[in-house]
């Protein structure tokens, strides 16, 4: 079951918070790292580099979770279990992390050489918010 | 500073750790914590009934991130695992971590009961 995102969700995912994303690692161990996040009406934004551990990991498993609390008041969270609908590379990925480069550090991003962007949009299949 | 020097200085107030531990469809759940080292431990402290709880008494294998927000550029993720936990002392620890990260007593809500969880990490990967 899809859940809407609500304007208050919004909120946490397109302010200036961090997320923590959780996957499943390749041993039983779950992931979780900390990565910029954003959100258009239906999904959350994360995005990443191919190859890294936690893209390996969506690739085998797109189940994740994503937690953000509020920067201004460490009470607030939004805890939202979804799945990977969608992992694209290419322009939109590129697209994608520059904007998240101007949202949190107010610069362009600067690619590296070789380095492939990968946008994963997850749809949010249940959500928890506190309090 | 070495790597536990990190997880020290970054696993406790102000800061806010997100667990992550295995659901029993094996799917991965995050949540937000506060938390406390000891020795070469880190505690968290929750609540009888809740998913992370479950989740960790079925599979005590955890994942913990740490929240830049105060200090962007260190971050840390650990791998650990649920070395034990106990009822003993949980209200006073309870009452620690809302010290130190509100500056006043846990609510010690009625029908509330309190859990201590040790997790030992056992692979500290710090971003600097």
């Amino acid at each position: 079951m899809v859940q809407p995102l609500t304007t208050e969700d919004l909120e946490f995912f397109q302010g200036l918070n961090w997320a923590h994303f959780a996957v499943n690692g390749a041993d039983g161990y779950p992931h979780v790292t900390v990565v910029w996040v954003h959100a258009d009406d239906t999904h959350i934004l994360v995005n990443t580099a191919a190859g890294r551990v936690k893209d390996r990991a969506v690739q085998r498993d797109p189940r994740v979770s994503v937690s953000v609390h509020d920067q201004a008041d460490a009470y607030r969270f939004i805890a939202v279990r979804g799945d990977v609908a969608s992992r694209e590379t290419g322009p939109e990925a590129d697209t994608n992390v520059d904007f998240m480069s101007r949202k949190y550090h107010d610069e362009p991003w600067t690619f590296r050489p070789g380095e492939t962007r990968v946008l994963y949009r997850i749809r949010p299949e249940r959500i928890i918010r506190y309090p | 500073m070495n790597d536990w020097d990190v997880v020290v200085r970054l696993c406790g107030a102000p800061n806010v750790g997100h667990l992550a531990t295995i659901r029993k469809d094996g799917s991965p759940h995050v949540a937000p914590l506060w938390m406390s080292t000891h020795g070469q431990e880190i505690w968290i402290n929750t609540s009888e009934g809740t998913a992370k709880l479950a989740n960790l008494r079925r599979d005590p294998r955890v994942a913990l991130s740490v929240d830049p927000g105060a200090d962007p550029h260190l971050a840390v993720a650990i791998r650990g695992v649920v070395v034990g936990e106990t009822h003993e002392n949980a209200d006073a620890h309870d009452d620690e971590l809302w010290q130190a990260y509100e500056g006043t007593d846990a609510p010690h809500l009625p029908g509330d009961v309190r859990v201590i969880v040790r997790i030992e990490p056992v692979r500290i990967l710090v971003l600097r």
